[in-house]
């Protein structure tokens, strides 16, 4: 298997720098990652990138991962030369999902940490989803990892991991929350459609006409395929 | 209604209108006086306001914001360079606090144990309290601003007023102002008017009833110049502990000690939808 497509769109199409989101894909090793930045928070598009990075780089997370990756965060900023809401901003950290998977000969390991959502198709049907199954489970507040060492406590104490076997018509399909909220509101029919993308202009258009409609939250939107 | 999402090109307002009469110098159970813990609460509002919007590439202007205070006199809240108008984006605001205070707060140090870290702590609002409660003319000025940003902002989430006082008007019957202005729209919905009464000569509080009975007749009247409970806000409260709290409940407090009041501004300058 190996990366088939990767698309993100921004709250604002016009404004791509402002996108939260990151992906990081290493078909040779078979690990994917996708991150979401939590919007309030200070740096979030920068720790989205560390973290896809850093899972990339090593797809196992334990205290001594978190810490490297929370000193490369600290290491981009200077917080003695803040104005004052920018250092109590920073005090408050940033935060972001993390969905990685690695591809094992068996099947693929998941992780999934916040709201971000892997997607296991066989072409017919959704055969499997992670962490989330419900559309209203979207509407609660996951836990996110933080750069502030001790808010993550409560991630490293847990297992937010499963596995999945494969076979030949498998199909995954890694995505942020909301058109991951999307889809499970109608996953029949939008897996279709998810199916049907060739480009990463069908990919913004479905995201348009869907915010358009009120279906689709309007948020930072990212899909990864994997086939 | 009250689903616009907020942005930097649709952004969403604040104003606080604060009663400093001198009844406003009495004592509360923190020993502090009412202005002085209003005030207070009203400085670490307003830094919550601008950090939440801090960015590591500035300021985003989400929010206006201002303060009306009254008593001796009713105008800006603001000193400086923000008191020649009413409401200012969160950028301006958070470059013209009054003061930085230094402090120190002790935080973890990631390896379990504590570590000093010097803090800014900016001041907007200093305490005072003389003078009448000229509560009309400060819901009178209040309307002014609010009709000029809801016409310079026809789409945006409303602006959320919330009014703090410990006493009744001494100009007049201040609903009929108060009603007009709860009137004032976006397309996204009525302004919101919260009313919060603080109190130090005990009774019993009534905070976000959903009936005025009970209550004295000055209560009634703050309790029917408060708007209802927004929906998005109802779950805001339960989680608070307000388990009562429904769509039939007003955004209203009566005889509030001072936990109320943290609370009140809490949940009341609680915006969904940003991004």
């Amino acid at each position: 298997m190996r990366n088939l497509a990767r698309w993100t769109v921004g709250k604002q199409v016009a404004e791509p720098h402002l996108n939260e989101d990151a992906i990081a894909c290493a078909n040779v090793k078979g690990v994917y990652a996708v991150s979401d930045g939590a919007s309030e928070s200070f740096a979030s598009r920068r720790w989205a990138r560390i973290l896809v990075a850093r899972y990339r780089q090593r797809p196992v997370i334990d205290e001594a991962w978190l810490a490297h990756a929370i000193d490369t965060y600290h290491a981009g900023f200077d917080r003695a030369a803040m104005s004052w809401s920018a250092q109590a901003s920073f005090d408050r950290g940033s935060f972001a999902t993390l969905l990685g998977l690695r591809l094992r000969s068996d099947g693929v390991s998941i992780l999934g940490i916040g709201d971000s959502l892997a997607v296991l198709d066989d072409g017919n049907e959704i055969r499997a989803t992670f962490p989330y199954t419900e559309p209203h489970q979207f509407r609660t507040n996951p836990l996110l990892l933080s750069t502030i060492h001790d808010r993550n406590a409560a991630i490293l104490n847990a297992d937010f991991t499963t596995h999945w076997s494969l076979d030949g018509t498998s199909t995954l399909f890694c995505m942020t929350d909301a058109i991951g909220a999307w889809l499970l509101a109608d996953r029949s029919n939008r897996i279709a459609r998810l199916r049907a993308l060739r480009t990463g202009g069908d990919f913004v258009a479905l995201v348009e006409e869907a915010r358009a409609d009120g279906t689709m939250r309007r948020d930072d939107t990212t899909l990864l395929v994997i086939g | 209604m009250y689903t616009a999402e907020i942005s930097r090109t649709s952004p969403s307002a604040f104003l606080f209108i604060i009663d400093q009469s001198g009844s406003m110098d009495e004592r509360m159970e923190t020993e502090q006086t009412k202005a002085q813990f209003v005030a207070d609460v009203l400085n670490k509002t307003l830094y919550q306001l601008v950090i939440r919007c801090t960015r590591a590439d500035g300021v985003r202007n989400y929010f206006d914001a201002g303060v009306i205070a009254y008593g001796a006199s009713v105008k800006s809240g603001f000193a400086g360079a923000l008191s020649g108008k009413i409401l200012h984006p969160l950028s301006d605001i958070e470059a013209n606090p009054l003061r930085i205070e230094e402090r120190v707060k002790r935080v973890p140090d990631g390896a379990g144990g504590l570590v000093d870290q010097p803090t800014k702590f900016p001041v907007w609002f200093d305490p005072t309290s003389s003078g009448g409660t000229p509560m009309t003319a400060a819901m009178r000025t209040a309307a002014e601003a609010i009709v000029e940003w809801c016409d310079a902002h026809p789409s945006s989430y409303p602006p959320t007023i919330i009014h703090v006082t410990d006493g009744a008007s001494t100009d007049g019957d201040p609903s009929p102002v108060a009603d007009a202005l709860k009137q004032m729209s976006t397309s996204d919905g009525e302004c919101l008017l919260f009313n919060l009464h603080i109190s130090t000569s005990g009774g019993q509080p009534a905070v976000f009833p959903s009936s005025d009975s009970g209550l004295d007749e000055y209560g009634r009247l703050l309790f029917s110049m408060s708007s209802a409970f927004p929906g998005h806000l109802v779950q805001v409260a339960r989680d608070k502990g307000y388990d009562s709290v429904g769509s039939e409940s007003r955004f209203f407090g009566y005889k509030a000690g001072y936990e109320a009041i943290v609370d009140f501004f809490d949940i009341g300058t609680r915006a969904s939808n940003l991004r």
